[in-house]
């Protein structure tokens, strides 16, 4: 019971320093962590609207800061990086291994 | 003209699969002509039952075994002697797609006077092989038609026009097997038949059997070839003569964007030159560019008028003395693109030794490869960049990788990968730029490894139109900033070079262009204006020394900038 507690609050860290991550490495001043949602698509016309240079230097972002290793065939590769949440889970699964 | 089509199927011992096609094809209540290749004891047994039982089915047989193309032409002369106008021929293997009969009919219905050749749409089941040799055959009839106009020569599922055809195979000896189903369909065309198209499923049905005899039918398919080239010669005129006024009854688009050319200049001229090279060697395949070039000058409307377009831009910047070039120079610009692509492949083949290639500041690269560190190498269209690659590749010590756009690249990486099984360069094809692949272009920068990326394209649409238009031989153009904002994430040197061919030999000039990318999110679009524009000044330096080697065959100067006024 208590574990399942503490993976919530986990993964709640987790999404807050991603989000934290995001809005340093992409210098978004006007954006508080709060104003992402979670599960709002990060890239597109909705949701943060990044374009493809904010991906790419989230991309350096995020690999400097968690190690990520992507297999450059997985195809699955993109969608990884669709919201806050599956990065959280990208990460929790690389720290799994 | 009428039209009154039957069915026909050449047969040599598919006694198991002939029941299921002729099940699927009864259900359109035309008469199956069925030719029986002289098959053995059991297929001919099963073909005599079949024929008692099924009204629509005509039985002839041949006595021996004399191959699919005689089988063919036997059903086509019974087929026109019974009063039928177009035969649909069908393989007995269960290959074809019994379900598109209604549509081949259905276009030679509305098209009575063309040949209707089926281009297969084939599933994971095709043997490598065949695919292989396909792509040499298509190559050749194109150099035979002059013309891309057969879609595919080697399909057995096809609707043909009897009167055409049987006039034919009565005035000109075909080959009786394999080779048939592509020297007809070339000599129709020759005649002005027109080919239409039909895309079709195709499956090699497991254990099916062919008859297709690598060897034997590889051969007498390439002494087809040689025949068709040989009688083609004095057809030459003619059919340019077509050419010219299909060309003329065309009327051009608007010039288009590079990546939605069908890139004559990359994937067809490339798998053209390739296969002269394999199958004659370097000197016969440089012999054969001439016609091939001369067919590019004619129809290629857009290519011309690009080339014309630069030539001119090139003689007003570099105060050249002929003033207007025209068509002997569009052809000479051609030629050297054909030779350049000779080239590539001869150094993919290791054709190429090191002596015909000068590197005078080697020193610059092998200080890099020292260095271990990784680098963004920016090349260009303007000479001759596989050659480089080739060579990194030999070198053995760098690790190279180019970075493209769209799926352009994989056409040209499966020609390459047949011209050379040890394609060492990882082509890292970029549709869609992510996290993802900054993640993975900094882990290989970082264990030393060099990117190649070309800095004279600009991406296609959906890759993200982010250019830069500067000053390029006299007049804003747009230039792509992926190469240098990538540069800058990874955050490693950058490097131009340039192979330009020197009579004989090719020279690589490879030269720092900046020890980093810096760019701050504040002036970014005007830092990289400024890198842009000294890029531009370098490509523009080369163009002046060899003006004939710019193998961009598009509107290089496109009005996709805002800030390009007037252009006409």
């Amino acid at each position: 019971m208590t574990n399942t507690i503490d993976d919530a609050q986990q993964t709640k860290a987790l999404a807050l320093e991603i989000k934290r991550l995001i809005i340093d490495a992409l210098e978004l001043e006007d954006t508080q962590p709060d104003d992402i949602e979670d599960d709002a698509p990060l890239f597109g016309d909705d949701g943060l609207g990044l374009d493809s240079i904010d991906a790419l230097e989230l991309g350096i972002a995020l690999r400097k800061q968690y190690q990520f290793q992507l297999e450059a065939t997985d195809a699955g590769n993109r969608e990884h990086f669709r919201s806050v949440s599956t990065l959280v889970r990208l990460v929790q699964t690389q720290r799994a291994v | 003209m009428s039209f009154k089509p039957c069915l026909l199927i050449p047969i040599y011992n598919h006694g198991e699969t002939i029941r299921v096609t002729v099940d699927h094809l009864l259900p359109y209540g035309l008469p199956i002509y069925i030719v029986d290749d002289g098959s053995a004891a059991p297929t001919a047994a099963g073909l005599d039952t079949l024929a008692q039982e099924q009204a629509l089915v005509r039985l002839s047989r041949l006595k021996t075994n004399s191959g699919k193309g005689a089988a063919v032409m036997h059903g086509l002369r019974l087929a026109q002697g019974a009063g039928f106008t177009h035969a649909l021929q069908i393989d007995a293997d269960g290959q074809h797609d019994t379900a598109d009969v209604p549509r081949f009919l259905e276009r030679g219905a509305a098209f009575p006077e063309a040949i209707v050749c089926g281009t297969p749409i084939y599933d994971d089941s095709v043997p490598k092989g065949r695919r292989y040799g396909r792509y040499l055959t298509h190559f050749w009839v194109w150099v035979e038609t002059l013309s891309l106009a057969i879609g595919d020569s080697m399909c057995g599922f096809r609707l043909y026009p009897l009167a055409a055809s049987c006039a034919l195979i009565d005035d000109v000896r075909l080959p009786q097997r394999m080779a048939f189903d592509t020297a007809i369909v070339v000599r129709l065309a020759w005649r002005g038949v027109r080919c239409e198209n039909l895309a079709t499923r195709v499956v090699y049905p497991p254990g099916g059997l062919s008859h297709f005899k690598l060897w034997r039918d590889n051969v007498q398919i390439s002494k087809m070839h040689s025949r068709l080239v040989l009688a083609m010669l004095p057809r030459l005129p003619l059919l340019l003569w077509r050419r010219l006024a299909a060309c003329m009854n065309r009327v051009a688009p608007r010039s288009a964007h590079w990546s939605s050319l069908a890139e004559r200049g990359g994937g067809l001229g490339l798998s053209i030159v390739f296969c002269c090279y394999r199958l004659l060697g370097e000197r016969a395949a440089q012999w054969l560019l001439y016609p091939i070039v001369a067919y590019f000058l004619l129809t290629g409307g857009k290519a011309r008028a690009a080339s014309l377009d630069y030539l001119r831009r090139v003689a007003a910047y570099g105060n050249a003395p002929q003033a207007k070039p025209g068509w002997q120079e569009s052809f000479k610009h051609l030629q050297a693109f054909a030779q350049s692509s000779l080239d590539k492949l001869a150094a993919w083949l290791g054709g190429l030794d090191g002596g015909r290639v000068d590197f005078p500041n080697r020193a610059e690269f092998d200080r890099l490869l020292d260095s271990g560190r990784g680098a963004v190498l920016i090349g260009s269209h303007l000479g001759n960049l596989e050659m480089t690659r080739a060579l990194a590749i030999n070198e053995s010590r760098a690790i190279v990788n180019a970075v493209v756009y769209t799926d352009h690249a994989q056409r040209f990486n499966q020609t390459l990968a047949h011209a050379n099984a040890d394609f060492g360069v990882n082509l890292i094809q970029v549709s869609q730029l992510g996290p993802q692949t900054a993640i993975m272009l900094k882990d290989k920068v970082d264990r030393g490894e060099l990117l190649v990326i070309v800095g004279d394209r600009t991406p296609p649409a959906q890759v993200g139109s982010r250019v830069s238009a500067v000053d390029f031989l006299g007049q804003p153009a747009p230039f792509a900033q992926g190469p240098l904002i990538l540069a800058s994430l990874l955050d490693c040197p950058v490097y131009l070079f340039f192979c330009l061919r020197d009579g004989e030999r090719y020279r690589i000039d490879f030269e720092p262009f900046a020890e980093r990318i810096v760019l701050p999110r504040r002036d970014r679009e005007s830092r990289l204006q400024s890198y842009l524009q000294r890029y531009a000044q370098r490509l523009e330096a080369y163009c002046l020394k060899a003006p004939y080697q710019w193998f961009n065959f598009y509107d290089f100067w496109r009005n996709d900038a805002a800030s390009q006024p007037g252009k006409g």
